[in-house]
């Protein structure tokens, strides 16, 4: 049996649609709620950056990675995967 | 939305005195145990990288291994977002007139409430514990005659000056309403006679 690599970029991107939800839910937050002061501004730039920053490092080892190559699952082969 | 300077439902001649937060020691810890959470992948990285390398060279285990690191990290930063988020927007506001709690809960939960002051019997504070003791954080319990619902100040810092603070703010906050009553006092009685 085979299955295309890419399925696991499409769980991937998934997760990173409700990823983008919640940090969205957890900025109206902030930005709705909190005092308007420096620390909330900063608290902001922080996560924006951090998450941006963890986003373009997982960007430069996704894009080496081959998407369109095929898996092979062997069960008679000691279930083997490659 | 408020700003220090706006308060929800300001009364007339109201003022804030304090904003209170949990103790700066209760981020610290969350920010180690988030720092902690952080390291944890790049150890693993590391020693999987010197004692299986051959891992590395299976595409399907790398492309697992990545993208399982990308969803750790972006979930990690999210929950240490959501935790400042609990941390920050969780306040206590001492005026001269109430104490307004506000408190996270939660992604989508949130309650405001108010306490006049003049109904306020009792202060308590409560320290326990190594840190708390040393560091000198605590809660602080505010309690009515009336209605059940009593305030927790939780891991404020220094409780022992805010019990005080709040002491004083209700003898002044009693004299002002008596100090009222009585200019109603007088202003019924002129209006009868006359």
């Amino acid at each position: 049996m085979s299955i295309s690599l890419s399925v696991l970029l499409y769980i991937y991107f998934t997760f990173l649609f409700f990823w983008a939800i919640f940090s969205l839910v957890a900025l109206y937050h902030m930005i709705k709620f909190s005092f308007k002061s420096f620390t909330s501004f900063l608290s902001i730039i922080v996560y924006l950056s951090g998450s941006l920053g963890i986003l373009a490092v997982s960007y430069f080892f996704i894009s080496q990675i081959d998407w369109s190559r095929e898996i092979f699952f062997s069960i008679f082969n000691s279930g083997s995967i490659y | 939305m408020f700003s220090k300077f706006k308060l929800p439902n300001q009364l007339p001649g109201e003022n804030p005195v304090k904003i209170l937060r949990r103790d700066l020691f209760i981020l610290f810890k969350k920010v180690v145990l988030v720092f902690l959470m952080l390291l944890a992948p790049v150890l693993i990285y590391v020693f999987l990288i010197n004692v299986f390398p051959v891992i590395w060279e299976n595409q399907f285990l790398y492309a697992v291994l990545v993208l399982a690191g990308s969803v750790y990290f972006l979930s990690v930063w999210l929950f240490a977002f959501f935790y400042f988020i609990d941390y920050y927007l969780d306040v206590w506001i001492v005026t001269n007139r109430r104490i307004i709690s506000i408190e996270q809960k939660g992604f989508f939960s949130r309650t405001v409430s108010e306490l006049k002051l003049f109904r306020i019997q009792d202060v308590t504070v409560d320290t326990e514990g190594v840190f708390p003791t040393l560091l000198n954080y605590g809660s602080v319990y505010v309690q009515t005659a009336g209605s059940k619902r009593n305030f927790h100040f939780e891991q404020v810092p220094d409780p022992e000056n805010i019990k005080d603070e709040i002491i004083n703010l209700i003898r002044k906050d009693r004299k002002r309403k008596e100090i009222e009553k009585e200019k109603l006092k007088t202003q019924s009685n002129t209006s009868i006679i006359k």
